[in-house]
């Protein structure tokens, strides 16, 4: 029971453990406009994140939404200048939607392992966004109507922060309330059975990818419009910063428990600790460093747990 | 050239054992490729092939052995770079063969640490190896301030890109590695002892095998084989760097998995793993030579991997047709 | 009495076998049918037809008078059939009330919404029904196998199953669990349900069932009232030939070989397992375990192997004290181990029959120092196994998870002998094996047991235990409650020491 409570709210604890770390080195952290600025950093890998909550809680991984940020950048990049900034972004949506279907029906209906399978597509979406940019950037420095997603705000609150909330919140409520949330839950849990008990596990799995897919869209519309451009390069290891939150976060590996919360929690000191390493004035390796070292103490912190808990027993 | 009967049938005994179907893959390849480019006539082509192909492999080889025990190592990229700067760095000081020696047991030493993670303290493959994926990257950014370091000495150049009696040098390094490691994964019992346990822990445990001992062997042996490739590649490219080889773990995995050995243990091959690296290097060939564009051939490579993990699928699709078919034909003649 | 299903004629074929051939008969609505067979019989085949996993090839099945076509898992729920199978199909993530409710969910008339007190009280209503001790919040994964089980009926219940299908409803219960489990039958008997009762305790179909079918390799042999049978007409019935001989002769009894305690055993204890237990086994002796689930007996046994650690006490092998950490330890000490979940803990699926026997003696069989694995030897290892034990494979490198159950067992009995053991540990040897096989396993341990290995075994199966043993422990709550020889091996004797009501030690004699 105690390992349950530690799982979920170890990440809770460690957060406010650097937090406090770095306010101290660094005063400046806790200034209000810094604080906005982690926020908004932030929100790119948090929205992201969110999805993977849902791919990890029911049993796979996507590897491929990185792909998808790229693909994303460039939709955005090469056709804001010809059809403005919603109907760009309606496409893209759109393609992100079909590349997660995609992904969902070589899982089921090809009978793969969710890692083997986005680890192909993740190769094909990249190769896919490289040919239809050439390689080259898509800038867009003339259309600036995508800045609203980062440089704007509602009622004073930034955008990205207000997005956050909202795609936190609806993960959430769909994660709890609503029989999708537990048949992700249950699939996670045990397939077969699912199966047999008439969930519609095909039509579950493709939705999930769809999820994951959407919400590596949203992350890309926010990244475009932080460097207005478009490019075929960015993005790689994004998947795995999305599982990173995820699993610090306390979504179990294993399937069926997922921790909405705990995702963003995770999400946001892991952009804390990169903010507090660049006042600090330490170059971004070192964030990598520091990514890997949480993990290793998520994990030491576990098995330590753990190896008491069954000498006691 | 006649063989005799007990050879022939020990070689068709061979053939069937482990699903070899990767070779024919491999073989149908190079005769589609024969058959439509010039270039693929050329000796010093499948030469040129064989010599890319030992990059990933040498690496694959205990990567084989780890998948088959049931763990895999998302961390061999960052370890490669890291060991790739260490080899670049000390064998201007150490000579060559004290140097490659050096870079092994540093890579037996970065498997070791991993397989603490894993095996002693009884963390997921997955995450311990993603933290160090990260660490060991960030360690040789650190190390090197980012920068990389040369070494262009013949000598040490040599082995990425120099050949012997023809024979390119980092392919015999594989070839050598291959049939080591295969020896170690049928004849030895540490061999059956991986086996055992990619096919029940329990079980195996029952059995005596020392299965946390025998996990952190696996790891370790990925470290060493790591630190080979490492050497392999950082003569290659007379340099090393902290940025080299981005998603090479995903290449190696790709490999071992193209070869058959199934992602959830307890069974697998290195000779299939040593094709299917080689597929791999003469898909990628061929693309160039047929003037693929670069980024399509990724695409290219996506869908062969799909196409060649889907294989299992299809396979059970197909013989369950077959076997309805026959089913039908059985209960229509009575 | 109108019939809930009649099975007409049903024929299914698989690539090499016949599982049911021209199979009729009929099961009265609101009865207890049970149907017993072999492994192999067809009863499985049979079941899984009936729930709608596979297809018959042949015949047809009439549910309350209309031909229905079950050619799915949904065909058959419409029919209002419901099948628990012997492995749970639960979500252990999932509370007991999602796991009833999950392809079904209770929602909000136009938005997704879950209506969590709707599904809380429903839930609570299909409990209520049956009497069961559940709560419709607590997580699947923290229910005991039990509980578990009442989660299945329940599920069942909510599909409005008429017909209730349960597949080796006892193999993971015991004692008062079993007869909990009665009791929930009797009750949906009472509300009219159909009951299909596949068992291989001939006991539990006596103590339940109205009528017995039997099929016998895929043949539909009889149906029976319950009360006019004997046990040992349904086993004929089963086996098709008489099984008096069916148990070996009892093993040599004490006296006949020298006394040499191959094992002995003294005030072993392990912190809420089991305490103070002591006890020695001789050369050729074959000593039963008995007691309940929980009792201690089989943290017992895995502490002989090293699979469990003792907080204190001793063990002696051949009289000399040592120590059994690990299963390498009691290896090297000539002690062997087989699994009651040959599935889980005793084959190596994938890999080859010869692989599988020689593992535990692999650096035996090597050359040059242990580098090199000696084929030949291996080789004439198993053909040596395949002798003794009569080991049936279609090649030396066919993968094990091919063989029967009761061929996997002897390659898992093989794997421990062929370490040359003093001792052996079985651990419920004959779980799930038909009544053929277990002939046959019998017979092997009379033969070791005349060969002077010392044979602990630990088993359910009451009958089992009493007529293969030379002597029988009873463990209650961790300590041993009854050292029962000769006459006192009996199971109403068994029974009272199992249940702490009597005690019957060399002390009290």
């Amino acid at each position: 029971m105690l390992g349950r409570i530690w799982e979920r709210y170890f990440i809770y604890l460690v957060a406010a453990v650097m937090l406090g770390v770095f306010a101290i080195l660094t005063p400046n952290i806790l200034s209000g406009a810094n604080i906005i600025n982690v926020l908004t950093n932030a929100a790119t890998v948090a929205i992201a994140a969110a999805g993977m909550t849902f791919a990890i809680t029911g049993g796979g991984f996507d590897l491929s939404i990185g792909s998808t940020l790229a693909i994303t950048t460039c939709v955005l990049g090469r056709l804001i200048p010809e059809l403005g900034l919603w109907g760009s972004f309606a496409i893209a949506l759109a393609v992100g939607t079909l590349l997660g279907a995609v992904n969902g029906i070589i899982i089921t209906k090809f009978q793969i392992q969710t890692f083997v399978a986005t680890l192909s597509t993740m190769i094909i979406y990249r190769g896919l966004a490289l040919i239809y940019t050439q390689g080259h950037d898509a800038t867009l420095y003339s259309y600036l109507d995508i800045k609203v997603f980062t440089g704007g705000d509602i009622l004073g609150v930034p955008v990205p922060i207000v997005l956050t909330a909202c795609v936190f919140l609806l993960a959430f409520a769909v994660y709890r309330w609503t029989p999708f949330g537990v048949q992700v839950r249950s699939i996670g849990s045990n397939i077969t059975a699912s199966r047999v008990s008439g969930i519609p596990v095909d039509r579950t799995l493709i939705a999930i990818f769809v999820v994951t897919s959407v919400t590596a869209v949203l992350s890309g519309t926010l990244l475009t419009s932080q460097l207005l451009t478009g490019n075929g390069r960015v993005g790689q290891g994004f998947e795995l910063e999305a599982i990173t939150a995820t699993i610090l976060g306390g979504t179990s590996l294993s399937g069926g428990r997922g921790n909405i919360w705990g995702t963003l929690v995770a999400a946001l000191l892991l952009t804390i600790i990169a903010n507090g390493l660049n006042l600090l004035g330490l170059p971004d390796q070192y964030q990598r460093l520091a990514k890997g070292l949480i993990f290793i103490l998520a994990l030491t912190a576990d098995s330590v747990g753990r190896l008491i808990r069954e000498r006691r027993s | 050239m006649k063989l005799n009967v007990p050879a022939r049938a020990a070689l068709l005994a061979w053939f069937n054992a482990r699903e070899r179907g990767i070779l024919f893959a491999l073989l149908i390849f190079w005769a589609v490729c024969a058959a439509t480019n010039p270039m693929f006539r050329d000796i010093s082509t499948y030469l040129s092939i064989l010599r890319e192909s030992s990059f990933v492999g040498v690496a694959a080889i205990g990567m084989t052995f780890c998948i088959i025990t049931g763990d895999f190592d998302l961390s061999v990229g960052s370890m490669l770079s890291l060991l790739g700067i260490a080899m670049v760095a000390m064998v201007g000081r150490t000579g060559l063969v004290p140097g490659i020696l050096a870079v092994t047991l540093l890579g037996a030493a970065c498997g070791v640490f991993n397989g603490v993670l894993v095996s002693r303290l009884r963390n997921p493959a997955f995450i311990a190896t993603l933290a160090m994926y990260y660490i060991y990257r960030a360690v040789a950014y650190i190390v090197t301030t980012g920068k990389p370091v040369e070494f262009q000495e013949p000598w040490f150049t040599d082995m990425g890109n120099g050949s012997v009696a023809g024979i390119p040098t980092p392919f015999l390094f594989f070839v050598v590695l291959v049939v080591v490691g295969t020896y170690v994964l049928r004849r030895t019992p540490f061999g059956r002892a991986a086996l055992a346990i990619g096919n029940s822990v329990r079980a195996s445990q029952i059995s005596g095998v020392r299965i946390a001992r025998m996990r952190m062997l696996m790891f370790t042996l990925v470290g060493a084989f790591t630190g080979v490739a490492a050497m392999l590649i950082s003569s290659r490219m007379w340099s090393a760097n902290s940025g080299m080889k981005v998603g090479y773990e995903f290449d190696v995995i790709a490999a071992v998995v193209l070869g058959g050995t199934s992602l959830s243990g307890g069974k697998g091959s290195v000779v299939n793993t040593f094709v299917a690296s080689i597929f791999f290097a003469s898909l990628n060939t061929a693309m160039n030579m047929f003037h693929v564009d670069s980024y399509m051939q990724r695409v290219v490579i996506g869908i062969v991997l799909l196409f060649a993990f889907s294989l299992t699928g299809i396979r059970g699709f197909v013989a369950e047709r077959v076997r309805l078919r026959r089913e039908r034909a059985a209960v229509a003649s009575t | 009495m109108a019939d809930a299903i009649e099975i007409r004629s049903i024929t299914k074929t698989f690539p090499g076998v016949t599982a049911l051939s021209d199979v009729s008969f009929s099961i009265h609505a609101g009865e207890v049918h049970a149907v017993v067979g072999e492994n192999g019989a067809g009863k499985s085949t049979l079941m899984k037809i009936l729930g709608g996993v596979y297809q018959a090839d042949r015949g047809e099945i009439v549910i309350d008078g209309a031909v229905a076509h079950l050619r799915s898992v949904q065909e058959a729920v419409a029919h209002r059939i419901s099948v628990i199978y012997q492995e749970f199909n639960l979500m252990p993530e999932l509370t007991v009330a999602e796991n009833i409710f999950v392809a079904d969910l209770p929602t909000r008339r136009f938005l997704p919404l879950l209506r969590m007190k709707a599904l809380r009280e429903r839930t609570r209503e299909l409990i209520d029904r049956l009497s069961l001790d559940l709560s419709p919040s607590a997580l699947v994964k923290n229910l005991s196998v039990p509980r578990r089980q009442m989660v299945e009926i329940a599920k069942a219940l909510h599909l409005d199953a008429s017909i209730i299908i349960m597949d080796e409803p006892t193999a993971a219960l015991a004692g008062a669990e079993v007869d909990k489990l009665y009791q929930i039958i009797r009750t949906l008997k009472s509300q009219g349900k159909t009951i299909l009762y596949i068992s291989h305790r001939l006991k539990e179909i006596f103590d339940v069932a109205d009528r017995v079918t039997v099929l016998r390799d895929g043949r539909f042999i009889a149906t029976e009232e319950v009360s006019g049978l004997t046990q040992d007409a349904v086993v004929r019935m089963m086996v098709g030939r008489d099984v008096t001989h069916f148990y070996p002769h009892a093993p040599a009894s004490e006296g006949a070989l020298p006394a040499a305690a191959a094992l002995s055993v003294h005030e072993l204890t392990r912190e809420g397992a089991f305490e103070r237990v002591s006890f020695s086994v001789n050369k050729g002796e074959i000593l039963g375990i008995a007691g309940l689930m929980g009792s201690g007996r089989e943290e017992l046994l895995k502490a002989l192997y090293g699979l469990v650690p003792c907080d204190s006490g001793e063990i002696r092998v051949g009289g000399r004290p040592v120590r059994i950490a690990n299963p390498q330890d009691a290896i090297r000490l000539g002690i062997g181990f087989v699994t009651e979940d040959r599935k889980d803990s005793g084959i190596f699926p994938l890999m080859s029959v010869k692989e599988n026997v020689s593992l535990n003696v692999i650096r035996r069989l090597t050359r040059a120092a242990g580098t090199y694995i000696d084929i030949r030897r291996e080789r004439a290892l198993l053909a040596e196994y395949t002798r003794f034990l009569n080991l049936r494979f279609a090649s030396e490198s066919q993968q094990v998870m091919y063989l029967s159950g009761g061929n996997q067992q002897k390659i898992v009995l093989s794997r421990a002998l062929a370490a040359e053991c003093g001792i052996l540990l079985l651990l419920e040897p004959t779980r799930g094996i038909d009544v053929g096989a277990k002939a046959e396993i019998y017979q092997l341990l009379g033969e070791l047991s005349r060969k002077g290995i010392a044979l602990v075994i630990v088993s359910s199966d009451l009958p089992e235990l009493i007529a293969v043993s030379s002597r029988v422990l009873v463990v209650w709550q961790g300590r041993i409650t009854g050292e029962l020889r000769g006459a006192d091996i009996e199971e109403n004797t068994i029974m009272q020491c199992a249940t702490g009501s009597r005690q019957l030690t060399r002390g009290e004699r």
